[in-house]
C-alpha cells in the first residue's frame, strides 16, 4: 500500500482476503489508486466489470499495465450466477479484484465468493454505483465513502480540471468501526492521490473535524 | 526430405483454404505455415506427376488458379524446408506464358498480373545453393529462428564478425560456432549447410495426431466428458512428444444429442499438458451450457485436434513472457474466465497515441497482447519488423499529441458517448461559432435520461480537428470540462451541433 494512502485503510493496508467498499463521485479514482501501488510489486490486478475505465488514467495513477487485466461483462454479465462464476474465476488467480458497480453479489454466492477470497488470500475492492448503495453481500471491512468533492483550476469559462480535494469517511467492521473522516486530493495538482493535510490547505473549508493525520502517524 | 514450398507472399487467410484444397490433387497432407506459405513432401508426387521439374509447374499453376489476386507466386523445391522456402523466395521471375506454351490458350484465365517463379534445387546441392543467399534469410518465416527473441541480435553478431552470406556462416567450423553462439547459433550453422531435419508437420486439421471419442451412453455431467477427455488428451500429448512437438494451440469440438456443436480453439503460451487439455474441456463445456447455443440433449462426442505445434525445445514462456506462480495462477484464472466468456472479454491495457480520451488507451486482446510480447505480432512479417513496430508505437504514445487535454485524464472513459443536451440560462441549446467561442455559459446539462443538472462551473471550448486533409475522416468537435451541482465532472463535446457525454473524471 502507497504510505499516502496507508491512513485511509485501520491496519494500513488492504488485508487479504477481505473486500473494501469504495463510493461515491471519485471512487473510481481512489479504487485505482488503492491497487496501483499492489500493481507495482507484481501483484495481477483484474477489473472485472468496468469497461468504461479510462486506460490513460491508469497510467497517471502509476498502475503497471503488464499486471494489469480488463474483464468484461457485457449485458450478461448483470446475470448474476455468470458474474459470480466469472468473479471466482477471477479471484483463484488475482491478487486483487476491482469490481464495477453493475455487479451484484448477494446470499450464498456471496459467501462462496468469500471462502473463495480467503482461500486463495485475494482481496476485492468493490466500486458502489452511489454512497449509499449496498455492500451486504461481500460484507466489506472497510468502507471508504467519498462523501464531498471539491474541483479547483475551473471556473466559469476559465482554467481547466486540475486537482480534486474529497472528504472520505472511513467506516466498517472491526478496526475500522470507529468512523473518520479523512481529507484526500484525488488527484492533487502533481497527480497524485494522497491524503490532503487540512491544517496546511488554508481554503479546504470542509469544517474542523478532520483527524489530523501527521499527529496520528507521529504517534 | 525433398520438400515443395509454395509461397504466395502476403495473402488473406480465407485465401490459405482454396489454396490447400488445390495442393490435396497432387499430396493428401498439405500443409500451412501461414496463409500464403504452404508445403508439402516431394517424393512421392514427383514421381507420379512426371518429375520434380513437370511438378513444380503443375503446382504452380494450380495456385494461381486458386488465388488469382496473388501478386507473385513462387514454387522452390529442394531437401529441407529451409532450401525449399528460399528457394520458392528467390526463384526467377518467368512470364506466365513461358511456362508453358502449349497450354497459352487455356490458362487465359490465369490474372496476367500473377508471375510465377519455379526453382528446384537439385538433390545434396541445398549447400551450393544457400551459399551465395544474404544471412538475413535465417530470420525468414520459413525459418525455425524466425519466431525466436533471440534471433535479431544473432544476426547483428554475425553481421558485425564479418559474416555476410549463408556460405560464410557454413564455413565456419560447428564447434566454433555452439561454443560461441550456444544453441541458436548451432541451428543458424545447419540451416546454413543445408540440414534442416525438421519434420514436416501434419497439417492443422489433421485427424492422425487428433483424438476424438463417442460417448456412450450419452454424458449429461460435465466430469463425464471431461473423464473422457483425459485419456484422448494424455494420448495426443504423447504422440506429439514422440515427435519432438510442443502443442500450443489446440481445437476441442464437442457435439450433442441434439444436434448442437461447440468448437473452441485454446492456445497455451508454453505447451499443452494433458491436465492443461482437460480444463480447457470442462471451461468449454461450462461456457457451452450457459451459452445460448447451449445442447437441450447430452454430449455425444469430443474431438480434440492439436492445430499448431512446435518443436518441443524446453523453452518455457508465460502469458507476458514472464514465469512466476503468480503468473501461472493468473493465466488460467483467465483461460478459464475465456472458456465462460469467449476470448474478447479478457483485454489487457495499452497506452496509445490520440487526442481523444478513446484514443489514449486500447484494450487489446489477451491473446494479441502475449503474441506481441513475443515478437510474433501478425502484422509483423518477420521478427525484425515486429520490434520496428513496437518501437513507433512507443515513439507515437511519448510523442506530443497537440490538442490532447493535459493531466487528470478521466478515469471513466464512456465506450459509446452519451448524447445530451447542454443549455444556457434562457434555455437554448448552447453552440460553438467559427471562431471558437461558446455562445453563452452552459447552465444546464440533460442526460440520456432526462435528468438535469445545473453546470457550476465550466472550462473551454477547446477545439479539436483531426485529420482535415481526408473530409471523410475528418472529426471537429469542440470540448468542454462541466462540474455539476452533485460535484461530479465530465468531459463533454460538441460536434455537428450535437452534444456528447465522452468521459467523466470519476
Amino acid at each position: 500500500m502507497e504510505e499516502a494512502l496507508a491512513p485511509l485503510l485501520p491496519e494500513g493496508g488492504i488485508r487479504r482476503g477481505t473486500a473494501v467498499a469504495v463510493g461515491g463521485h471519485g471512487s473510481i479514482t481512489l479504487a485505482v489508486a488503492l491497487a496501483a501501488e499492489a500493481s507495482r510489486r507484481g501483484s495481477w490486478v483484474a477489473a472485472v466489470g468496468m469497461a468504461d475505465l479510462g486506460v490513460a488514467a491508469l497510467a497517471e495513477r502509476g498502475v503497471d499495465l503488464d499486471h494489469w487485466a480488463l474483464v468484461d461483462l457485457s449485458e450478461r454479465g448483470r446475470d448474476r450466477n455468470i458474474a459470480a462464476d466469472v468473479l471466482g474465476a477471477v479471484v483463484g488467480g488475482f491478487d486483487l479484484v476491482l469490481v464495477g458497480p453493475a455487479i451484484r453479489v448477494e446470499g450464498a454466492t456471496a459467501r462462496g465468493l468469500l471462502a473463495r477470497m480467503r482461500e486463495h488470500g485475494s482481496s476485492v475492492i468493490c466500486a458502489l454505483e452511489s454512497a449509499s448503495a449496498d455492500t451486504a453481500g461481500l460484507r466489506p471491512e472497510v468502507r471508504l465513502m467519498i462523501e464531498q468533492t471539491r474541483w479547483t483550476g475551473i471556473d466559469n469559462g476559465h482554467g481547466r480540471l486540475l486537482a480534486r480535494q474529497a472528504e472520505v469517511a472511513v467506516g466498517g467492521r472491526g478496526a475500522a468501526s470507529r468512523p473518520r473522516r479523512i481529507a484526500m486530493w484525488l488527484p492533487s495538482k502533481d497527480g497524485r492521490v494522497a491524503y490532503a493535510d487540512p491544517t496546511q490547505i488554508s481554503d479546504f473549508g470542509f469544517g474542523r473535524d478532520f483527524e489530523d493525520v501527521r499527529e496520528r502517524r507521529a504517534g | 526430405m525433398r520438400m515443395v514450398v509454395v509461397d504466395l507472399g502476403d495473402i488473406d487467410a480465407h485465401h490459405c483454404e482454396s489454396v490447400a484444397a488445390a495442393l490435396e490433387q497432387f499430396t493428401p497432407l498439405p500443409e500451412a505455415l501461414r496463409p500464403g506459405l504452404h508445403v508439402f513432401g516431394a517424393r512421392g508426387p514427383s514421381r507420379y506427376f512426371g518429375g520434380e521439374q513437370a511438378l513444380s509447374e503443375l503446382v504452380v499453376r494450380a495456385a494461381a488458379d486458386s488465388v488469382p489476386s496473388a501478386s507473385r507466386i513462387g514454387v522452390g523445391m529442394a531437401d529441407g524446408l529451409f532450401a525449399a522456402g528460399l528457394a520458392a523466395r528467390v526463384a526467377p521471375q518467368t512470364p506466365a506464358t513461358s511456362t508453358s506454351q502449349a497450354l497459352a490458350v487455356e490458362e487465359r484465365s490465369v490474372s496476367l498480373s500473377t508471375s510465377t517463379a519455379v526453382l528446384v534445387v537439385p538433390t545434396q546441392q541445398s549447400r551450393p545453393f544457400l551459399a551465395d543467399l544474404p544471412l538475413t534469410f535465417l530470420g525468414d518465416p520459413i525459418s525455425p529462428l524466425f519466431s525466436e527473441d533471440t534471433t535479431e541480435a544473432l544476426l547483428d553478431v554475425l553481421w558485425r564478425l564479418g559474416i555476410r552470406t549463408l556460405g560464410d556462416l557454413a564455413a565456419l567450423s560447428e564447434a566454433d560456432v555452439l561454443g560461441r553462439f550456444g544453441w541458436p547459433g548451432l541451428l543458424a550453422h545447419r540451416l546454413a549447410c543445408g540440414l534442416d531435419d525438421r519434420p514436416l508437420q501434419v497439417r492443422p486439421a489433421d485427424e492422425d495426431a487428433g483424438a476424438e471419442a463417442e460417448i456412450d451412453p450419452p454424458a449429461d455431467r460435465i466430469e463425464t466428458v471431461a473423464f473422457m477427455a483425459r485419456a484422448l488428451a494424455d494420448d495426443m500429448v504423447a504422440r506429439l512428444a514422440h515427435d519432438g512437438l510442443d502443442c500450443v494451440s489446440i481445437g476441442i469440438e464437442a457435439e450433442s444429442d441434439s444436434g448442437h456443436a461447440s468448437s473452441r480453439r485454446w492456445r497455451h503460451e508454453r505447451r499443452f499438458a494433458a491436465a492443461d487439455v482437460v480444463d480447457r474441456v470442462r471451461w468449454q463445456l461450462e461456457g457451452w451450457y450457459r451459452s445460448p447455443n447451449r445442447p437441450t440433449g447430452p454430449v455425444t462426442l469430443i474431438r480434440i485436434t492439436p492445430w499448431v505445434t512446435a518443436p518441443a525445445d524446453g523453452r518455457q514462456l508465460g502469458m507476458w513472457g514472464a514465469t512466476s506462480m503468480a503468473d501461472e495462477r493468473a493465466a488460467r484464472a483467465l483461460a478459464r474466465v475465456q472458456g465462460l466468456w469467449g476470448a474478447e472479454a479478457v483485454t489487457v491495457p495499452r497506452l496509445a497515441g490520440g487526442r481523444r480520451p478513446a484514443d489514449t488507451g486500447r484494450r487489446v486482446p489477451l491473446h494479441a497482447a502475449a503474441n506481441a510480447n513475443r515478437g510474433q505480432d501478425s502484422s509483423a512479417t518477420g521478427p525484425r519488423n515486429g520490434r520496428k513496430n513496437r518501437k513507433a508505437k512507443a515513439k507515437a504514445v511519448d510523442a506530443p499529441w497537440l490538442g490532447r487535454l493535459p493531466a487528470p485524464s478521466p478515469a471513466v472513459v464512456l465506450a459509446q458517448p452519451e448524447p445530451i443536451t447542454v443549455t444556457d440560462c434562457g434555455g437554448a441549446p448552447v453552440t460553438v461559432g467559427g471562431r471558437g467561442e461558446a455562445s453563452a455559459p452552459p447552465w444546464q446539462m440533460t442526460d440520456s435520461a432526462g435528468h438535469s443538472r445545473t453546470v457550476v462551473a465550466w472550462a473551454g471550448p477547446w477545439p479539436l480537428d483531426e485529420r482535415w486533409w481526408r473530409p471523410s475522416v475528418r472529426r471537429r468537435q469542440a470540448r468542454f470540462q462541466m462540474v455539476l451541482d452533485d460535484g461530479s465532472a465530465h468531459l463533454c463535446v460538441l460536434e455537428s451541433n450535437r452534444w456528447w457525454r465522452e468521459a467523466t473524471y470519476d
